[in-house]
């Protein structure tokens, strides 16, 4: 059982850039392959109209452009120039089994979590998400404080 | 970070070995030891208005134990991975917790459940405590395909 590819799930907060750290020492160690995920919830078209705009819809494929856009500057930013090391995905989606299914879906054989927080109160506290994974992944889940 | 020493908690389920294969496979590349951790309790008895009773011996189950944990650890030796067999006496949490201090591991790779987890409980309580507390990284590992066709 090897490591070829890893996946972060990424969303711009601290714990995701912590998963990401790691992302990149495993990378450093073991020359892996890098995913960067970010998963816009699908759940947020319910409320177009309401407290999204009405084009929220139609405007997809501009927001999920400027999101892979800031997915590869943070790529670049972690990893450097060599564009061969991590492959961005924007996908809409729910939680744990979409970040399984992608991970599946690219070959991935190693997804790393960031928990919510520093102290020992709020690592108790796993987000629903990372618990999701925790316990529905059939590939191996990292997670990281 | 670099991960030096890995810390791989068995209990001799499937689960826990393809965990190890898992945790072999990363230590081969990074040139990291291998701690591999059992830990046991004496099964005791308790009865109302009476001492506990052990239910067994204890230096004869801790020389099984350590009889299996050797075994287990031949089996994978030869991976070019230094692997060291611990067995400790405690609970499983608390014995985890306290090896990746005592013994400064730099990451945990375990099964997600254990022998007496109901494959249905796809974490285990004792899984899911280290991952919640640890201040390393946890890395869980599924059971492999066929043991979970089996059960």
């Amino acid at each position: 059982m090897t490591t070829h590819s890893i996946l972060v799930a990424y969303d711009f907060s601290e714990p995701a850039r912590r998963a990401l750290d790691w992302a990149r020492t495993m990378h450093a160690q073991l020359h892996t392959g890098v995913v960067l995920l970010f998963v816009e919830d699908d759940r947020l078209a319910l409320v177009e109209g309401q407290i999204l705009p009405a084009d929220w819809s139609k405007m997809t494929a501009d927001r999920h452009a400027m999101l892979d856009a800031r997915l590869r500057s943070t790529a670049s930013e972690v990893f450097g120039p060599d564009d061969q090391i991590v492959r961005t995905r924007v996908v809409a989606g729910h939680g744990a089994e979409c970040i399984a299914r992608v991970a599946r879906e690219m070959g991935c054989d190693l997804v790393i979590a960031g928990s919510t927080g520093k102290n020992a109160v709020e690592r108790f506290l796993l987000g629903s998400t990372t618990l999701g994974l925790l316990r529905g992944s059939r590939i191996p889940v990292m997670v990281v404080h | 970070m670099l991960i030096r020493s890995i810390l791989c908690p068995v209990d001799f389920s499937d689960c826990a070995e393809n965990a190890l294969r898992y945790a072999l496979g990363i230590a081969e590349k990074l040139g990291a030891e291998i701690q591999l951790l059992h830990a046991y309790e004496v099964p005791v008895l308790v009865l109302p208005d009476s001492p506990a009773i052990a239910l067994a011996a204890e230096d004869e189950l801790r020389d099984h134990l350590s009889r299996e944990l050797e075994t287990l650890a031949r089996r994978y030796s030869g991976h070019g991975v230094e692997l060291t067999p611990r067995l400790m006496a405690g609970a499983a949490y608390e014995s985890i917790s306290t090896a990746a201090r005592e013994l400064d591991s730099d990451m945990i790779v375990m099964g997600t459940h254990g022998r007496g987890s109901l494959m249905r409980c796809l974490l285990g309580s004792v899984a899911e405590r280290v991952v919640r507390q640890s201040t390393i990284p946890v890395c869980t590992v599924h059971a492999p395909d066929s043991s979970r066709r089996n059960r």
